[in-house]
């Protein structure tokens, strides 16, 4: 009762103008804040309802444009050329009224154009992505990506970067060295890749002239492009594979040097060695061991015994990969020796590796050992474990 | 007495009212911060594109861990869903926990496991490892089955799959939780694009109370029907949208959830691994980790994404849900007993003067405060003291601004993902408004029995989530 009574009266107060002069600061502040959080939950409210239905009708929109377009696509690029022959069109011409239809001039058009444009260019090689490029240029769709690259927000740059890219279209190459050194790291990233895919010379020019860090992310990238970079040469990696270089960029041009079976590296990698950093050493003996890098199994034996745990461990690895067999005994020795259990293994993984240069050594072992050294050969040899 | 009683409880609304004010402001401004990192995300997103990650022969391998106790009725199909991820380079390692139902068997019948000789060595605590299974079939290469002695926890049975993994990064999830299939896809992309070391990621957990689940894929996204797992949907997305998100601005996240989470293989193990003894082993794992980084003066941060990618299955009873909060409540006591040295050092940097800090104050001890803050309120009452237009002015205060705050968490969730219908979002919406007053009572009374029950070091066990199971067969949807 006395609940109910005081609830009552208070409202009664509350709704009373006069007494708001005599309430303390902290309440007046509280009842704003009420007032501002009340009217936020029906605006929240409604953003919430209006939200969803917005984009529930653009997405519905953008489905059936999508689809059409998708149609189109099919027709005009994917079709067989020889139907496109009977009906008149030649093969390198493209009917663009039905694509101009669309209402090209609309953002968001255009913008599920472009993105199915690019798909069926990511999705198709050959003469259909070629086509696919053309019709991109027919429909003069460059011309606002390129307009768009001049613009002050980064993600319009970026965007324009991205499509002109993708449409293996190159943009003025000054421009891209003085993207190079934007100061957003996205841009600075597609300046990059741009100059690396379209660069007509040496590629490895422009990485040696990067001088920040590059993120995992980019080194993906940029390794894509070079597996698909047609007719170049690599040149030397000296100067790339050098422990004064940032350690991401050396990572980067060790994996190109193993992509690209590129022996001449081997010295540069065997100095690489030296370097403090032991992340770095580990993927230099590993990039190593992938080059089947014979002459530098004597050097990678002869510093085992003072390096760290963990390159130990990438020297048995690599000792496995070289596959010469020559240091058969050194990895048997280690396996039996040791008392660790990731040296054991490693020397065992890599005694396997050896086969059939290592039969003998790996019948001896399995007659030979008992317990935790049968266990780990048994493991080594198992190829379903080692399926991955 | 009397007089001594009315002074304490005087001063007593005065910190209450200091307390909430700092509380909201911290709200307002983790609000603001969550903004910023989903427009952010989302601009990165798309910037960097997923195909690159696909096709990409650099692309680093990921090994999913998951323990599994007595999961016979959804263990089939989880562990394919898992399998179906979306990723160029990963294995799925089941940790069998020592089930006694037929979750073994299954997984041997269903997917060709034949027992192998393993090496396997316990570089970081778990109970006995008894068996270890490939899979002969060629399309299930990339799964390994461990049958090991229950550990109690999911710690051990983690702790066991990152002993037999082979991949630099692992995701810890449970074998019950629906996966996005972008999954590893998404959260590795902040190990690989960030300009700090990452050292862990999270994303976004739902309940799956509703769902509709097709073969271990979830077919359609639905506002959980019953009223506790719909409460804790809403906590979910003001926890991890609002507050993860937020906290990811300032690279202050003090936890990564136990049901997803990617980890950096080569920390963990240096940090000892998951603590089976821990009641709150994710936040443990995350704290030890963090330590280890500015113990060894690295940089590092560890990532949230606002993506919802795991669907789980929420206590749906009260007596299960009061047995998870009950270990919540010992957990976060436990983290403070352990790691409060931490606190205020200037060694551990954000993690010690801001992090630890806020979660003392503003979780640790909040349902402490919030209980005294109830009985006052009641003495008041009682006493006739009570002031009532200033009650209910500051009532209407902390009502509004909670469920404002709340809205606003469901707003940015509906910008980054819309699987829910409007009319889902909308009944969602309206929980909000009885969450306060029916949920976040049970939640502080159940955290205080935590404290209590970690105070008095009672006995206590993890216990097993009864699952309600998906039938697979067709889409049927599961109502818990």
């Amino acid at each position: 009762m006395w609940l109910h009574k005081g609830v009552f009266s208070s409202v009664l107060l509350l709704a009373s103008p006069y007494a708001w002069n005599a309430y303390p600061v902290f309440i007046k502040i509280c009842f704003i804040i009420s007032v501002i959080a009340v009217s936020g939950i029906v605006i929240a409210m409604l953003n919430i309802y209006l939200w969803r239905i917005i984009s529930k009708r653009k997405e519905e929109k953008k489905k059936h444009l999508a689809a059409d377009i998708n149609q189109l696509l099919l027709l005009t690029v994917v079709m067989e050329p020889s139907m496109q022959k009977d009906s008149g069109t030649p093969m390198e011409k493209f009917d663009t009224r039905p694509f101009l239809k669309l209402g090209l001039q609309d953002k968001d058009v255009r913008t599920i154009l472009v993105s199915e444009l690019i798909n069926y260019r990511n999705y198709f090689s050959g003469s259909i992505a070629d086509r696919v490029r053309k019709l991109y240029l027919a429909l003069s769709l460059d011309k606002e990506a390129r307009i768009n690259l001049y613009k002050n927000n980064w993600e319009v740059k970026v965007n324009a970067l991205t499509e002109l890219f993708k449409m293996n279209l190159e943009v003025d190459h000054d421009y891209l060295r003085q993207l190079m050194h934007d100061k957003n790291r996205y841009i600075r990233d597609f300046a990059r890749l741009s100059l690396i895919k379209f660069t007509k010379g040496d590629p490895l020019k422009l990485l040696r002239e990067i001088t920040e860090p590059i993120s995992q992310w980019e080194s993906f990238e940029i390794f894509l492009v070079f597996q698909q970079k047609q007719y170049f040469t690599l040149s030397s990696l000296e100067g790339l594979i050098s422990p004064d270089r940032d350690p991401s960029l050396v990572s980067l041009s060790l994996k190109l040097a193993v992509y690209f079976k590129d022996l001449s590296a081997v010295k540069l990698i065997i100095d690489l060695i030296q370097t403090p950093d032991l992340k770095l050493r580990a993927e230099a003996i590993s990039s190593l061991g992938k080059l089947g890098a014979v002459n530098a199994e004597a050097y990678l034996v002869s510093i085992y015994k003072e390096q760290p745990h963990s390159i130990q461990l990438e020297i048995l690895t690599a000792l496995g990969r070289i596959q010469s067999g020559r240091y058969l005994d050194f990895l048997e020795n280690e396996f039996i020796s040791s008392s660790d259990f990731e040296i054991k293994k490693h020397a065992s993984d890599a005694i396997i590796k050896l086969h059939p240069l290592s039969e003998e050594t790996i019948d001896k072992l399995l007659s030979n050992t008992k317990a935790l050294d049968q266990r780990i050969l048994s493991h080594s040899l198992n190829p379903l474990i080692n399926a991955l | 007495m009397k007089q001594f009683l009315n002074q304490f409880f005087e001063s007593y609304q005065n910190l209450v009212f200091v307390y909430c004010c700092a509380i909201y402001t911290i709200y307002a401004m983790l609000t603001l911060f969550s903004y910023l990192s989903i427009v952010a995300n989302m601009r990165r997103n798309r910037i960097r594109e997923k195909l690159v990650m696909i096709q990409s022969p650099l692309s680093p391998g990921i090994s999913i861990i998951t323990g599994a106790f007595n999961e016979e009725l959804n263990i089939i199909h989880n562990v394919r869903s898992l399998l179906n991820m979306n990723y160029p380079l990963f294995e799925v390692i089941i940790v069998n926990d020592g089930s006694t139902d037929k979750t073994l068997e299954k997984l041997i019948q269903e997917f060709e496991l034949t027992e192998v000789t393993f090496a396997y060595h316990y570089f970081i605590h778990s109970a006995e490892v008894q068996r270890i299974f490939k899979s002969e079939n060629p399309a299930c290469s990339n799964l390994l089955v461990i049958d090991k002695a229950n550990g109690g926890c999911k710690a051990d049975a983690i702790n066991a799959g990152i002993n037999a993994s082979s991949y630099p990064y692992f995701l810890n999830t449970d074998v019950d939780c629906i996966l996005d299939n972008d999954t590893l896809i998404q959260l590795i992309q902040p190990f690989v694009d960030d300009e700090k070391r990452v050292i862990a990621t999270g994303a976004t957990l739902r309940m799956v109370n509703s769902c509709i689940v097709d073969s271990g894929v979830l077919a359609e996204a639905k506002v959980p029907r019953q009223l506790l797992p719909a409460f804790q949907e809403i906590e979910y997305i003001r926890s991890f949208v609002l507050g993860k998100m937020g906290w990811n601005l300032i690279n202050g996240i003090p936890n990564v959830s136990g049901g997803l989470g990617m980890f950096d293989k080569e920390i963990v193990i240096k940090a000892g691994g998951y603590d089976p003894s821990s009641f709150g082993e994710d936040m443990d794992m995350l704290m030890r980790m963090s330590k280890y980084m500015l113990d060894t003066k690295q940089e590092y941060a560890i990532r949230y994404i606002p993506q919802s990618l795991c669907w789980t299955e929420g206590p749906s009873t009260l007596k299960v849900f009061k047995r998870q909060r009950v270990r919540w409540g010992r957990g976060l006591y436990q983290i403070f007993s352990t790691y409060y040295k931490l606190m205020f050092n200037p060694k551990y940097k954000m993690l010690g003067w801001v992090v630890l800090p806020y979660n003392f104050i503003f979780e640790l001890c909040a349902p402490l405060v919030e209980f005294l803050g109830i009985i006052c309120y009641i003495y008041l009452i009682a006493s006739d003291l009570i002031n009532w237009p200033f009650a209910l002015v500051l009532l209407l205060f902390v009502y509004s601004f909670s469920i404002f705050i709340t809205l606003l968490a469901i707003l940015w969730d509906q910008l980054v993902i819309r699987r829910y219908r409007v009319k889902e979002v909308l009944k969602l919406c309206l929980f909000v408004f009885i969450e306060p007053i029916i949920y976040h009572p049970m939640v502080m009374i159940f955290a205080l029995m935590g404290y209590i029950n970690q105070f008095f070091k009672a006995k206590s066990h993890w216990g097993h989530m009864e699952r309600k199971g998906f039938t697979q067969a067709s889409k049927i949807e599961i109502i818990s």
